[in-house]
């Protein structure tokens, strides 16, 4: 569902507050656009997701996003007497999931928000999922609340094991598209290795797999180029990215290749298949790891499934 | 008043005479006046001790009126004196505010038989059921056959006829419950004889009915377990165990003891052929098709343990009565048997949560872990593992992947692609590789794993899966992920990735000896082939104890440098014979803790051992595990590579973790029994959109399961307080009273302190607070410094808190040398004399000095042909402040037939048997330790008969630790319980005291600083019990509010006034 309403709920501190008592407009469409569109879904729990536009985005220590923004917001709704059972399942979760992306999972944390004293904590509550780059600062990645709606008679729902209607909880949690991305490229580059490595995770990394061509002998180097370029027809069939930058990259200086191996690195990209005379004979080549700095050799025939093995999520 | 005219210190080489000084007026704190009847209820005691108000003492000891003799007024200067010389102002105490109660007329003359009573009251009705079963000489004959029926069969006891019956018709029986392991842990039958006949019951489970829901439930803990009264030390345990060949000096206890199995303890008490625990194995191993099939067998075997046990009953029961005369011991061991935790829905929330939780920080741990191996994997380059000084000795050895010879003659099968592409260039492309692709067929049949990566990596990692990606199905067990998916903190290379250091030198693993570090003791690298010693030299600079050794000995060094030379010359075992004398001077100037092992690397550096808890024989597994994970705290253990954050949280997380690690299969193992929704009252079933469930645990308590008696049970009695780093730590805020009842309790204030050191006061001055212990139990404060604690930890010149430490160490029964080793792991910088000399100050000052030496008096007695014994007392303490305590101590202990202070009960058979002369030595520690536990025990079983006279049947008993106490009971009565729990304080005190001859008691212990009014069983009510697992909090993440904690007074304000006589139920008894 798509919107453009903006939803302010995003700064815990003083629109949260009003977001719950007004009921933002958009959600309400969206709720009334369930039960209308899809009766069968409306049941709970389920989930309403939408994107919408900020015009202004949150601020944080480390960078600015100029505005607008987009906001990826996912509003759960759950049976209420389970609802802060899974509110803490959801953060839990939401953690791990920014967790597995990381460089270092253990920079992601859930900082409780302080609500007004006068909100029961069974009924109101908020967190933010903060990531944190030693002494440099954090950045909210998402945030999550928790609201027990008050008495209203036009948001119900049946629950879907007992079919009794009940006033559902809302947890809705609100991603920064732009912040996110940028947090996780500061996470990339965030590692405390030697390297410069640019440690992006390999499922979001933009160019997953590069192809180098290391040549000694000139009769060959249009045989190598083929298979080259054969290797770049079977990756983009199977759907990895592939770096290209310049077409492909050829050398004949070993030295060359480890500079322009350090430069992938830097990119974030993952993998370099590293072909030669040999893998011209045999079909063997080498499968070059940015993390590991190492290559593993492999055959012709385990192109491409070994590598959507790896990048399979 | 007859044991104050005594002499005191009789003998003490330290006689002060000096003049009393005038008594300061000023300064003097103001008494408030609580004046009633024209008379304040202020007291105070000879060494200006406050005391129970009057109003209390007159009702507690009424046989006793308060006076002071002239005799007394005198001896109380001597008091006053030795106090002055420990440094203790008894002008310092502050007085507290007196307290008016109406408490129930006592049940007799005074305290003493007013326990008495309301003791056998509460045992007698079990009496009654009991003493018949002791005396029945023969039981009701066992049937024959027994009836395969779901519950309860009734046997008649002259034709063994079977009818069944919703329960047992008689109240007295022996019973015994099996369990089927494999099923669970409740009963599956179960036999029973009464005087009158035999009972059976089966399991609906076994006969396959499951009309009826009904459940047994063991009503005490299994028969195994549930023999108190002969309690063994660790030692004489181990002894039983090990079936040797016993020492002559092992012999006494051994006659008396036995392990405690029906078997053993049918063996020691009844003798006879051996029990058959044959059958038992289908219990334990067995299926309930197993059990079904031998049903008439398992139940006669079951009987027979019924008819094993009530012979041991038949035996041990007047031994029993004549070792623990007081009605108390009993009546209290009941009701510690009695446990019952209420739980909620909440508690399987707590178990999936910290599940949960533990999942998450181990697949944290795992991803560090896997990144440093990542990273590691680039030291193949270039060889550069070759300098890391944790990663040189791992295998970094690489596999190639190579093809197979091609046939000859035959081409290679061509390999079908599935696509050859949309473009005719592509599909050009793939027909000039193809026979790239054919060469497949060439490929070894078991590819080995990542060839070109090293060994030690390629052993973290998994093997990929055959199939593609999309044709793997979803329940295929693990999804396949590249890199060391297989790593864990257990593994040997984590402390290697990691970096870790001890005491700054790179840890290092040998397979005999474990885990260690290096120490070089050379300042070059010459001759050093694998050890990267540069890298060594340049993190850790050779120490001076090693350098010293080597520059004094110029033939030492140049045998170092030699090393080649050396073996060709020596044979192998004179070079570490050599090594070894070396090392021997060395190992007494190396001041840490790391443990020599006669073991040197490359000829250049030491391998000491880490420290293992067990002793230096033993060897360290792997240093993230729970004893090394608080060295990280004292930086002892740290990483090496001070930019690796991973290795700093992946030790938090191993933190965190170990807790729940440790307790997780008993927490998760508690058995809950889950309450039938129709059972609950109405006002908990009315809201059904929340289904709470509620439950109980009855815990697994072994009413006197140690040698002092105390209880023992694996869990709870054990439960950690809540920490913020423990995951799983809120176990016990998870014990939660259901909707209109609280949790009511409190713990006794310094309990064990206290009965030593009143047993001190009592026999050495007949007065509260006339020892310097004394004084400084009752009124010393922490506040000004006057306490114990403080007074030793200024005397020595430590901390208050170690000085605390030390001081229950030697009231347990440690000796000196245990303090120095304790005062030198609490201050690293104290060298071993610094220590020595702390130490003997510190018992000096605290338990003075022996008249004589034990090594003299035999010297003497020898010399006269006689034994220390005869020739000699015992050699006595003079001069501490805890003097008196100890010499009251050792007395009760090295009697022939030791005597718990306050009930009069026996210390274990296995350990009375050892009074020989040259015993006394010989379990003295231990028999100490067991006057004041075994005191403590005693108190605590008075508390809880005093409760139940105080409650009745309005509180139920939920748990006991040690010294803490807890009911529940309903909201409404809960600050007339936070009462009761006073009074009893009050009350146990003064019968403790009566007990050793004295008639008042002081004010400071009289009651509990605070009692908990409580819906959770935490430690105390404003805990919010966050944890890893509990990151909100109880308030927020559970929506549970503080308790209260009420003083005696906050609670007669709550409890609705001071007359507790006018309580309904008190008034109707």
């Amino acid at each position: 569902m798509e919107g453009n309403t903006p939803s302010c709920c995003n700064s815990i501190g003083h629109d949260f507050v009003p977001w719950l008592l007004t009921w933002a407009q958009q959600f309400r469409n969206n709720f009334q656009k369930l039960v209308k569109d899809h009766p069968r879904k409306a049941k709970c729990p389920t989930l309403l997701k939408h994107q919408s536009t900020c015009p202004a985005p949150t601020s944080n220590s480390l960078f600015g996003v100029k505005g607008p923004t987009l906001h990826l917001t996912t509003d759960f709704l759950v049976e209420p007497h389970r609802a802060l059972e899974h509110f803490y399942n959801m953060q839990r979760e939401s953690k791990i999931w920014w967790m597995r992306l990381s460089s270092n999972p253990s920079r992601y944390r859930i900082v409780p928000c302080d609500l007004a004293e006068d909100l029961n904590p069974k009924d109101y509550q908020a967190i933010d999922i903060r990531t944190s780059y030693g002494d440099a600062g954090e950045v909210t990645v998402e945030q999550l609340s928790l609201v027990r709606v008050v008495d209203d008679k036009d948001f119900r729902l049946p629950d879907a094991r007992t079919g009794e209607t009940v006033q559902p909880t809302v947890i809705r949690s609100v991603i920064e598209l732009e912040t996110a991305t940028c947090a996780l490229l500061l996470d990339g580059c965030d590692h405390g290795r030697d390297s410069q490595s640019l440690l992006l995770h390999r499922v979001l990394a933009p160019y997953q797999c590069g192809i180098a061509c290391v040549e000694s002998d000139s009769e060959l180097s249009a045989d190598l180029a083929d298979l080259g370029l054969h290797l770049k027809h079977v990756l983009n069939h199977a759907g990895l990215r592939l770096s290209e930058g310049s077409g492909l990259f050829s050398t004949k200086d070993a030295s060359h290749l480890a500079e322009h191996l350090l430069e992938t690195d830097m990119l974030g990209i993952p993998y370099t298949l590293v072909i030669n005379e040999q893998t011209l004979r045999n079909g063997l080549m080498q499968l070059r790891s940015r993390d590991t700095r190492l290559a593993e050799t492999i055959h012709i025939s385990d192109v491409p499934d070994y590598l959507l093995n790896i990048f399979k999520n | 008043a007859s044991k104050a005219s005594r002499e005191h210190y009789a003998s003490s080489s330290v006689k002060i005479f000096r003049r009393v000084k005038p008594q300061q007026k000023v300064n003097k704190p103001k008494k408030p006046e609580n004046v009633e009847d024209g008379q304040t209820e202020y007291a105070e005691n000879l060494v200006k001790v406050q005391m129970i108000s009057r109003n209390l003492h007159a009702q507690l000891f009424p046989q006793a009126p308060r006076s002071i003799s002239e005799q007394q007024v005198a001896s109380a200067k001597v008091y006053k004196d030795e106090l002055r010389r420990h440094g203790v102002d008894i002008e310092s105490s502050a007085p507290v505010s007196d307290v008016q109660l109406k408490l129930p007329p006592l049940r007799g003359a005074n305290i003493e038989e007013h326990f008495h009573n309301i003791a056998k009251e509460q045992v007698q009705p079990y009496e009654e059921l009991l003493l018949p079963l002791v005396q029945c000489e023969q039981l009701p004959k066992r049937p024959k056959r027994w009836a395969f029926h779901t519950g309860w069969t009734a046997y008649d006891p002259e034709d063994g006829t079977a009818t069944p019956v919703d329960h047992p018709l008689e109240k007295g029986l022996v019973f015994d419950v099996e369990v089927c392991v494999s099923e669970g842990q409740a009963p599956v039958l179960a036999t029973a004889v009464s005087t009158k006949r035999w009972y059976s019951w089966v399991s609906p489970k076994l006969t396959k009915h499951r009309l009826s829901v009904e459940q047994l439930e063991p009503l005490d803990v299994d028969t195994d377990s549930e023999r108190p009264h002969y309690t063994l030390t660790s030692y004489q345990r181990a002894m039983l165990k090990s079936k040797k060949e016993p020492a002559a000096e092992d012999l006494g206890w051994l006659e008396q003891s036995s392990l405690n199995s029906l078997v053993e303890v049918h063996r020691l008490y009844c003798g006879g052929d051996a029990l058959s625990k044959e059958p038992r194995n289908i219990f334990v191993e067995g299926t309930l098709e197993q059990v079904r099939q031998s049903f008439q067998s398992l139940t006669n075997y079951c009987a027979s343990d019924v008819e094993a046990t009530h012979r041991i009953l038949r035996v041990l029961y007047p031994l029993y009565a004549e070792r623990f005369p007081h009605p108390a011991s009993l009546a209290g061991m009941l009701e510690m048997g009695s446990a019952y935790l209420p739980v909620n829905s909440n508690w399987e929330r707590y178990i999936r949560e910290a599940q949960l939780t533990y999942e998450d920080l181990s697949i944290e741990a795992k991803y560090h872990l896997g990144r440093r191996a990542e990273e590691a994997c680039s030291l193949l380059l270039d060889d550069q593992y070759r300098q890391n000084l944790w990663l040189w000795d791992e295998d970094w050895s690489v596999q190639e992947l190579k093809l197979k010879q091609p046939p000859k003659r035959k081409p290679l099968p061509t390999v079908e692609l599935k696509d050859s592409g949309n473009t005719p260039e592509e599909r050009r492309l793939q027909a000039k590789f193809q026979h790239l692709y054919d060469q497949q067929a060439l490929l070894p049949a078991r590819r080995p794993l990542l060839p070109g990566y090293p060994l030690w990596y390629r052993k973290l990692c998994r093997k990929p899966p055959a199939k593609r990606a999309d044709e793997i199905l979803e329940d295929d067990e693990e999804p396949w992920f590249p890199g060391a998916s297989e790593i864990s903190t257990g593994m040997q290379i984590a402390p290697k990735l990691l970096s870790l250091c001890w005491e700054g030198y790179p840890l290092h693993f040998e397979r005999e000896q474990g885990w260690g570090f290096l120490v070089p003791f050379r300042s070059d690298s010459e001759g050093v082939d694998r050890l990267p010693m540069d890298q060594l030299l340049a993190r850790c600079p050779v120490p001076e104890f090693a350098r010293l050794s080597a520059s004094k000995a110029e033939s030492d060094m140049a045998f170092d440098m030699l090393p080649g030379q050396v073996e060709q010359h020596l044979g192998k075992r004179e070079h570490y014979k050599k090594l070894s004398q070396k090392q021997q001077r060395l190992e007494t100037q190396y001041q840490g803790s790391g443990v020599w092992c006669n073991k040197v690397l490359d000829d250049c550096c030491f391998f000491l051992k880490l420290p293992h808890k067990n002793g230096p024989s033993f060897r360290v597994g792997n240093p993230l595990s729970k004893d090394f994970l608080n060295k990280f705290a004292e930086n002892v253990l740290s990483s090496g590579d001070p930019s690796c954050q991973a290795a700093a949280r992946v030790i938090d997380i191993a933190r965190m973790m170990s807790y729940w690690r440790n307790n997780r299969d008993r927490i998760m193992g508690q058995m809950v029994v889950w309450l039938d929704p129709q059972q609950l009252p109405d006002e908990l079933t009315v809201e059904k959109s929340q289904p709470i469930a509620y439950g109980a645990i009855c815990p697994q308590v072994v009413a006197c399961g140690t040698l002092t008696r105390r209880a023992m049970e694996p869990t709870w009695m054990t439960a950690s307080n809540s920490r913020p780093d423990r995951l799983g730590s809120e176990l016990r805020s998870m014990v939660q009273a259901p909707p209109g009842y609280r949790l009511v309790g409190a713990d006794v204030d310094s309990q064990e302190l206290w009965i030593a050191s009143v047993l001190g006061d009592a026999y050495a001055c007949g007065e509260h607070g006339a020892t310097p212990l004394g004084w400084m139990t009752l009124s010393g404060s922490k506040s000004n410094g006057s306490d114990m604690h403080s007074i030793t930890a200024k005397a020595v010149g430590i901390s208050r808190d170690h000085a605390k430490v030390i001081n229950y160490a030697r009231i347990y029964g440690a000796g000196q040398l245990f303090a120095e080793t304790l005062l030198r792991q609490f201050n690293p910088t104290f060298s071993a004399s610094e220590a020595k000399a702390k130490a003997i100050k510190m018992f000096s000052i605290t338990k003075g000095k022996q008249v004589y030496s034990s090594y003299e008096a035999s010297r003497l007695a020898i010399q006269r042909n006689r034994t220390v014994a005869e020739v000699f007392h015992r050699p006595n303490w003079q001069g501490g402040t805890e003097s008196a305590m100890f010499n009251r101590l050792e007395e009760i202990a090295t009697g022939s037939q030791p005597r718990t202070p306050f009930l009069g009960g026996r210390l274990s058979r296995a350990l009375e048997a050892d009074t020989g002369p040259d015993q006394e030595q010989r379990f003295l520690p231990t028999r100490i330790n067991w006057v004041v536990q075994s005191g403590a025990v005693d108190f605590l079983h008075l508390m809880l008969v005093s409760m139940r006279w105080l409650m009745g049947s309005h509180v139920r008993f939920c748990l006991s630790f040690h010294d803490e106490l807890r009911y529940l009971v309903k909201e409404e009565l809960s600050p007339k319980a936070a009462l009761a729990m006073h009074i009893t304080n009050l009350m146990t005190r003064s019968f403790c005291v009566s007990r050793i001859g004295l008639q008042d008691l002081p004010m400071s212990v009289a009651f509990f600083s605070s009692v908990e009014v409580d819906t959770v069983l935490r430690k105390e009510c404003t805990m919010d019990c966050k944890t890893p697992s509990n990151p909100h909090g109880l308030r927020i993440g559970y929506g549970i509010q503080p308790g209260q904690s009420l003083s005696v007074a906050e609670a007669i304000e709550e409890a609705g006034g001071n007359d507790v006589s006018q309580w309904d139920w008190i008034k109707k008894s």
